[in-house]
């Protein structure tokens, strides 16, 4: 029995997910930030705007915490905040 | 005495820039009732001095932090007479995001692209004549802790001082009936010079909001009112205090609520967001000029389409409200 070229299981389009959830060496986009108040306004400022790409540079222990390239710059992030930063990743 | 206030990010060679210009006359004291450190000193400038005072590295001037707040302050004080922006050169465009708030204040601005060495060493070319053109202003490659880019540095102070020293503060006598926008800027205020559009959506906001504003006459004269409008829709912390204790709150506030609103449903962001977007859009636009070394290193991932969109739409092309752009009126 062949299976049409259709329903050949295709990769599925990837969701958005928390940034905490990258492993190293991964990129990304951003899609939204999720924290509000000082938080928000301090991360937005940092560069994390919609449709920006940035890549996990490495993990602490227990990934907190995560340092990230972001518009070529290094930056630490702890996980309370990687966790409120939603991204699509990029294959 | 003329006073110079340096600005700029953490890690930018500020205190090189201090140091290579005040030399050893300088102290270091406290910020009035903080404990900051304010460090201030004088550079002797064909025959007089001029202080120059060394803010706190900031990376926004959003009030958020003591440091913010300090810097921001002193930035909309009459006593400055020019602002010098230290920028790493390496790192442009995140450091552009606190020049396109320096440029709302509508102050004289004098540009170091400090680390120049550090920037060419990685083989960024950056094109001063032409960031000069979208900045309004001087813009002079340093490299403070040898001493390189000080004496133009100078140079482009004492011009800018000279300038601005014998007008007798002509926006005291323009201070009259509030009209519109414009009027009742804050003292030394100038009225041309490009800046941040924030796209056509939000510049009709700003306008609107500035039109309350103008109803406090004293609000209006102190911070401007586009200054004022803008912080408002951001709604920095000083903004907020400022909006308590105006006697028009009532207007403002309405209008506030109306604009944000109509901002967060037609964009789909709020009005922070939407503000960062724009800036940092300014930002890369003003970057780009480096040419070869636009993509982030290690791999990162340049920018996506829509981002890449936004770069070339560049500057001072009036084009749709998503996308950034430079204004010089």
């Amino acid at each position: 029995v062949t299976v049409p070229e259709l329903e050949r299981p295709r990769p599925e389009p990837s969701s958005p997910t928390r940034l905490s959830t990258l492993p190293v060496g991964a990129t990304a986009v951003i899609v939204r930030i999720l924290a509000s108040g000082p938080i928000r306004r301090r991360l937005l400022e940092m560069g994390f705007v919609r449709g920006e790409a940035l890549k996990v540079q490495k993990l602490a222990p227990l990934g907190d915490p995560m340092e990230l390239v972001i518009k070529g710059y290094h930056l630490s992030l702890r996980r309370e905040e990687s966790a409120c930063i939603l991204v699509v990743k990029e294959t | 005495m003329a006073a110079v206030a340096l600005a700029g990010n953490p890690n930018s060679g500020k205190t090189s820039v201090f140091n290579a210009l005040t030399g050893a006359r300088h102290h270091v004291g406290n910020w009035p009732g903080v404990t900051v450190e304010k460090r201030s000193g004088t550079l002797p400038l064909d025959g007089r001095d001029v202080e120059v005072v060394d803010l706190p590295g900031t990376y926004s001037l959003a009030a958020q932090s003591e440091d913010e707040r300090i810097a921001a302050s002193f930035l909309l004080s009459p006593d400055v007479d020019v602002i010098v922006n230290v920028l790493d050169a390496s790192n442009l465009e995140r450091n552009l995001y606190l020049t396109t708030q320096l440029l709302e204040l509508r102050r004289p601005l004098i540009f170091v692209l400090n680390m120049a060495d550090d920037a060419e060493r990685r083989g960024m070319a950056i094109d001063t004549e032409h960031l000069a053109g979208l900045l309004g202003g001087p813009v002079i490659p340093t490299v403070a802790n040898r001493g390189q880019g000080i004496e133009e540095l100078k140079r482009a102070i004492s011009t800018v001082v000279r300038a601005s020293a014998p007008q007798p503060q002509p926006a005291l006598a323009a201070v009259g009936p509030a009209s519109g926008a414009t009027a009742g800027d804050a003292p030394a205020v100038m009225a041309a010079g490009p800046r941040v559009r924030y796209g056509d959506d939000l510049e009709r906001e700003i306008e609107k909001l500035a039109r309350e504003v103008a109803r406090d006459e004293q609000v209006a004269e102190r911070h401007g009112t586009r200054w004022s409008a803008l912080r408002l829709l951001e709604g920095t912390a000083d903004a907020e205090e400022l909006l308590a204790g105006s006697h028009a709150r009532l207007a403002i506030d309405r209008q506030r609520r109306t604009s944000r609103e109509f901002l967060e449903h037609h964009l789909g962001a709020d009005c922070p967001t939407l503000v960062a977007e724009q800036r940092y859009g300014a930002s890369r636009a003003g970057s780009s000029g480096r040419s070869s070394a636009s993509r982030p290193p290690n791999g990162a991932p340049g920018p996506t389409a829509s981002t890449r969109s936004s770069r070339t739409a560049g500057w001072g092309s009036r084009s749709s409200s998503r996308s950034c752009c430079w204004s010089t009126s």
